[in-house]
């Protein structure tokens, strides 16, 4: 039984080792260059993103479109410590903690902005978020531009590469098995109760507003984090770079993916990353035909491609969480088939 | 003292008056029936009871606290629980992980899996899809949930929504038997039901409403008999 759980921990990180450990093979063999590997730094970015989208979107039943707004204040947040604060620090493992402390000071910034916004607009009910959120994006891009000091309008340059594919992957591991832990604990269960039905949440005594806001606030700051992560990978980020583009990309991830499963986001976003690079040969024609394998999708599978459906090691399940307490003693063993 | 007394209670939709100035009361280990068509405003009072809506004027007392000010969670912590209409269960949520949502206030976990085997000897129904998505179940099944949820918050005072809305009569029977059963074992009720003639056979005393306020009211023997009521809900 222990044996058993030890390994389905365990197993899940070995897959994210293996991928590191097959790219930096291939990448010493010669076979995968540079570009490569920076696509896959790029998809391990969007399935953060992603996932963290899927928390308030898919879990938490709110709707957020201006998730690039957060994403950016991270890049910033997280390039403003490592480059014009500690610019000038040498020894890589110093180097690496002015890194780390760039990402959860990204974090932190873009968590901040999520509590000023969401405390407004998380108390009402229905649209207004979306309204509120898809203005915030475009507040923070204009925002942006003014501030001098970290480049306007022009954007901030030299900032150093320290992200890799390790790290990225480290990252976007650690946030997948946070997330399904927290899915799966009563905060979880709090989330889908509220997506499910708000109103009988609140008649069930549950505090709505508490719940959205903590969704919102874990959400901003992985965000946050992903952003600070991709400032790191191109080195290069100015205000534009963050548009309601790149919100929307992250909606058709989600979508596309599965909202409501923490698998449909690594498919999602893994897929469609890599799906535009590899439609490159077609140069014009791309985007009809990714415009194409979208509709596709969602004429066929209209809850995404993993709607509805969990990885065995992205779950966990449910029963096993009250077994014990609840029928005390009397354990009714492992019949729990739910999603 | 009442265990609730609602007393002038005025709620608004915008300029739209769903209630205007509804006062009425029920005793302890009582059931008390609102009855009225659609739109009368039922459904409104609940709400506004429980805190999803707000009151516009007036004061609503649970055992003399006044609730019209509290937030909804705080409303389920002084002892009220609510059936919504519709039956809203949560769909994404097991049988059993939708009635732990209604145990939100009790944290003793010993003391969770007790009332959650009361629920079960209740609903023996419940237990055998314990494990079940909710979403899967019938509409009776849901309604028990429904019903079993709410029980889950130890509350002195159940408030229903319309339990006969859209099931079959055998099931309906069932579920007016249980809410006799709930009731007999110390529980107070307030029911709102279209159908008059179950409403006022299940509940002591009740009040008719009619476009936001109270025309009438009595022990439900005497409206039973009223040729008032009998013409205009009893279908007599």
């Amino acid at each position: 039984m222990n044996v058993k759980r030890v390994i389905k921990t365990i197993y899940p990180a070995a897959i994210v080792v293996l991928i590191y450990v097959f790219v930096t093979v291939l990448r010493s063999v010669g076979i995968m260059n540079g570009y490569y590997n920076q696509i896959l730094m790029f998809a391990g970015i969007n399935i953060m993103m992603t996932a963290s989208l899927n928390l308030v979107n898919g879990f938490t039943g709110q709707f957020c479109i201006g998730h690039a707004g957060f994403m950016s204040l991270g890049a910033y947040g997280a390039a403003v410590i490592t480059t014009m604060v500690f610019g000038n620090v040498a020894s890589p493992p110093l180097q690496i903690l002015v890194f780390l402390l760039g990402l959860i000071m990204g974090g932190i910034v873009a968590m901040l902005a999520g509590v000023l916004i969401g405390l407004p607009s998380l108390k009402l009910k229905g649209d207004y978020l979306a309204i509120v959120t898809l203005a915030f994006g475009e507040i923070v891009r204009a925002l942006l531009r003014l501030v001098k000091p970290i480049g306007g309008a022009r954007g901030m340059i030299g900032i150093p590469g320290y992200a890799n594919l390790g790290w990225i992957l480290f990252f976007m591991a650690l946030t997948l098995f946070l997330f399904r832990n927290l899915i799966y604990s009563p905060y979880g269960r709090a989330f889908i109760s509220i997506r499910d039905n708000e109103v009988a949440a609140d008649a069930m005594g549950i505090n709505t507003t508490r719940y959205k806001m903590t969704a919102f606030c874990i959400a901003a700051f992985v965000a946050g984090v992903a952003g600070g992560l991709y400032a790191h990978v191109i080195t290069f980020i100015q205000p534009d770079n963050f548009s309601f583009t790149k919100s929307a990309d992250f909606l058709v991830y989600l979508y596309a993916g599965g909202s409501g499963s923490l698998t449909g986001s690594v498919v999602g976003a893994t897929l469609l990353t890599i799906l535009p690079e590899f439609l490159r040969f077609l140069s014009d024609w791309r985007l009809v035909v990714y415009a194409v394998i979208l509709v596709i999708v969602m004429l066929y599978r209209s809850e995404g491609i993993c709607g509805g459906w969990e990885l065995p090691f992205m779950k966990i399940k449910r029963s096993s969480l009250y077994e014990e307490p609840v029928f005390g003693g009397k354990k009714t063993e492992g019949k729990g088939e739910q999603p | 003292m009442a265990m609730l007394e609602v007393n002038d209670l005025h709620v608004s939709y915008g300029a739209i008056k769903a209630v205007q100035g509804v006062s009425f009361k029920l005793d302890k280990g009582e059931i008390v029936a609102l009855i009225g068509s659609n739109g009368a405003g039922k459904s409104t009072i609940l709400r506004t009871i429980s805190g999803l809506e707000r009151a516009k004027s007036g004061s609503i007392l649970l055992e003399g606290t006044e609730l019209t000010k509290l937030k909804a969670h705080k409303i389920v912590e002084q002892g009220i629980a609510h059936v919504p209409e519709g039956r809203r269960v949560f769909p994404g949520l097991t049988v059993t992980e939708n009635l732990r949502m209604g145990a939100n206030l009790i944290k003793n976990k010993a003391e969770i899996s007790a009332e959650m085997e009361k629920i079960f000897d209740i609903f023996p129904r419940l237990k055998e899809r314990e494990k079940q998505q909710a979403g899967t179940l019938s509409g009776g099944e849901q309604q028990m949930l429904a019903l079993g949820r709410a029980l889950m918050t130890e509350g002195k005072l159940l408030m229903l929504d319309e339990p006969s809305m859209g099931l079959a009569p055998i099931i309906v029977e069932e579920i007016f038997e249980i809410i006799k059963k709930i009731n007999a074992e110390g529980t107070s009720i307030l029911l709102i039901e279209q159908n008059a003639f179950l409403a006022l056979n299940t509940a002591s005393h009740a009040y008719v409403l009619e476009t936001g306020k109270i025309t009438m009211q009595g022990s439900s023997q005497e409206l039973l008999n009223d040729e008032r009521v009998k013409a205009a809900y009893l279908g007599a």
